[in-house]
C-alpha cells in the first residue's frame, strides 16, 4: 500500500532513488532482486499449489494407467484417494487464493501486451514524473501497484475488479481498439479520491505539508457530486497526471517517456 | 422408482463405476494442469480457464470419486447385491453359512436332497422374503440348498452386519423370529407326512 510520505512535494520523489541508480529507461525491478523478501502468504500459496498440482497430475496419470491395465491393489486405492479426492479438495481453496493473488501483480495486468505497454513502461521508468511512476519507483506501493489504485478497497472491491477484468479479457479476445492500444481506454467514471485517501489521509505529512493545505480543502476532497460521482476537488487536479496518455506515448515513440507535466 | 433408487441402481454396475473413476481421473488431470499453468504463468486466459474449467473439474473429480467410494464402501461393509441366472445354486446344504439373503426380484427355490437322490422342494421364496439366516443363528452348516428359479436379484448381508442388526433392531429381530417359527412348523408338518 502507499506510504503516506509521497502525497505532496512532487520533486522529492526522485530524491529517494539511490545515487548511481539504474540507467535511464531501466525498469526499477532490475535492482529489486537482491532485496526481495520471501515467505509471504502468496509465496507459500503458489509453492503449495505447484506441489499439489504436480502430485495430482502424477496420481491421476498413475490411476488411469493402472486402471487401464486392470491392476487391483491397495496401492491403486491409495493413489486414487490422494489424486482424486485429497489433492483436489486441498487445491481448491489454496489454488483459488494463489491464482487470485498472482492476478493482482503488475505482470498480470501487463500480460494484455500492447494495450498496457505505455502505462507499465511509463510507470517503471525512473525518469517519468507521472503519479503512477512516482509511486512505483519510490516503492510507495510495495506490490500489486496497478491493483492498489484501480481496485476499490473493502470487501467487494476485489470482486468488482475481477468482474471488470473478465470484461477486459473479453474485449482483448474480441480485439477491441482499446485493448490493442489503438484507442485511449475510456474511464469508467471520475477517479475516486477515497482510493488515494485510504493511504494518505491522516498522515502527518499529508496534514502539515504546505501550511496544511489539505486541511483547507478537506471538505472539498470528501464531497462528491451525487449526479456525476465527481469529487468537488479531485486529488489529480493538483497531483496528476496519473499516467502517460496514449497521445504522449505515440509522440515519443516506443522509448520510455520522460514526461514532466 | 425414486431418484435415489435410480442412482443406486446406476452405481451398482461395476463397469459404470470404473468409467466414473476414469472420468474423475481425467477431470483431476485437466484441473491440475490448468491450475499449475495459471500460477506459474499468470495471465488472463489461464485465469479464465482456471475459473471456468479447472474449478468445476476439481469439484467433479471429487464428486465422482466420492460417489464410487461410498458405494464400494457400503457394498463391502453392509448390504451388497448379487444377481443369479435361472438354475444357479446360491448355496448348498452342508456348506458353512456366513451370509443371509433377501430376495429383491425373481424367485428362489429352497430344496433338500434325499439320500436316495430325490429332491424335495421345501419352499419357493419371492420378493421381500429372507433365506440363509438359520446358519447364522445356529452356527451350523446350511440345512438346505437354494437355487434361482429364473433371473434373481438378492441383497446379501454378512454375519457381522446381520448380528449387529439382529441385536439392535427390534423389528428386524421380530421378523426373523416369526420366519423361524414358520419354518419350524413347516419342518414338523413335513416330518409327520
Amino acid at each position: 500500500m502507499a506510504a503516506a510520505d509521497g502525497s505532496d512535494d512532487l520533486l522529492a520523489g526522485d530524491d529517494l532513488l539511490p545515487a548511481g541508480g539504474p540507467a535511464p529507461g531501466t525498469p526499477v525491478a532490475s535492482i529489486e532482486q537482491p532485496f526481495h523478501g520471501r515467505g509471504s502468504a502468496v509465496d507459500w500459496a503458489v509453492s503449495t499449489t505447484t506441489v499439489l498440482a504436480i502430485a495430482m497430475i502424477v496420481a491421476a496419470l498413475v490411476s488411469l494407467v493402472l486402471q487401464r491395465r486392470g491392476v487391483r491393489s491397495p496401492l491403486l486405492g491409495a493413489v486414487r484417494l490422494i489424486g482424486l479426492f485429497v489433492c483436489p479438495l486441498v487445491l481448491f481453496p489454496i489454488g483459488n487464493f494463489a491464482t487470485f493473488e498472482t492476478s493482482k501483480r503488475v505482470e498480470f495486468c501487463h500480460s494484455c501486451h500492447t494495450a498496457m505497454d505505455p502505462y507499465v513502461a511509463d510507470m517503471e521508468s525512473p525518469q517519468s514524473r507521472t503519479l503512477a511512476a512516482r509511486h512505483f519507483v519510490n516503492r510507495y506501493i510495495q506490490d500489486d501497484q496497478c491493483y492498489a489504485c484501480h481496485a476499490d478497497y473493502g470487501l467487494f472491491g476485489a470482486a468488482k475488479a475481477k468482474v471488470r477484468g473478465l470484461r477486459h479479457l473479453y474485449y482483448w479476445i474480441e480485439g477491441a481498439p482499446t485493448a490493442l492500444g489503438d484507442e485511449q481506454i475510456a474511464h469508467y467514471g471520475p477517479y475516486k479520491n477515497s482510493l488515494c485517501l485510504t493511504c494518505h489521509a491522516g498522515s502527518k505529512r499529508f496534514l502539515e505539508v504546505k501550511n496544511g493545505v489539505h486541511r483547507d480543502v478537506a471538505r472539498e476532497l470528501a464531497t462528491t457530486d451525487p449526479a456525476t460521482g465527481k469529487p468537488a476537488r479531485a486529488c489529480l487536479q493538483c497531483h496528476g497526471p496519473a499516467h502517460v496518455t496514449l497521445a504522449q506515448w505515440k509522440l515519443r515513440g516506443t522509448s520510455a517517456p520522460t514526461v514532466d507535466e | 422408482m425414486t431418484l435415489a433408487d435410480r442412482a443406486a441402481r446406476f452405481l451398482r454396475n461395476r463397469t459404470r463405476r470404473r468409467r466414473m473413476l476414469a472420468a474423475s481421473g481425467v477431470a483431476s488431470l485437466l484441473a491440475a494442469t490448468i491450475t499449475l499453468l495459471a500460477v506459474l504463468r499468470p495471465g488472463p486466459v489461464l485465469l479464465m480457464l482456471f475459473l471456468l474449467v479447472a474449478q468445476p473439474a476439481m469439484l467433479l473429480a471429487v464428486f465422482l470419486y466420492l460417489a464410487v467410494a461410498v458405494t464400494e464402501f457400503l457394498a463391502a461393509r453392509g448390504v451388497s447385491e448379487e444377481q443369479y441366472d435361472g438354475g444357479d445354486v446360491i448355496f448348498r446344504e452342508g456348506e458353512p453359512g456366513d451370509r443371509m439373503y433377501a430376495v429383491m426380484a425373481g424367485e428362489v427355490e429352497v430344496f433338500h436332497e434325499e439320500p436316495d437322490g430325490r429332491t424335495l422342494i421345501v419352499a419357493t421364496l419371492g420378493r421381500g422374503q429372507y433365506f440363509g439366516e438359520m446358519a447364522l443363528l445356529s452356527n451350523d452348516p446350511r440345512v438346505a440348498s437354494t437355487r434361482a428359479v429364473g433371473p434373481v436379484r438378492v441383497a446379501v448381508l454378512g454375519r457381522e452386519d446381520f448380528e449387529t442388526l439382529y441385536t439392535t433392531l427390534p423389528d428386524f429381530h421380530r421378523s426373523i423370529e416369526r420366519m423361524l417359527w414358520g419354518r419350524r412348523q413347516w419342518w414338523r408338518r413335513a416330518a409327520k407326512s
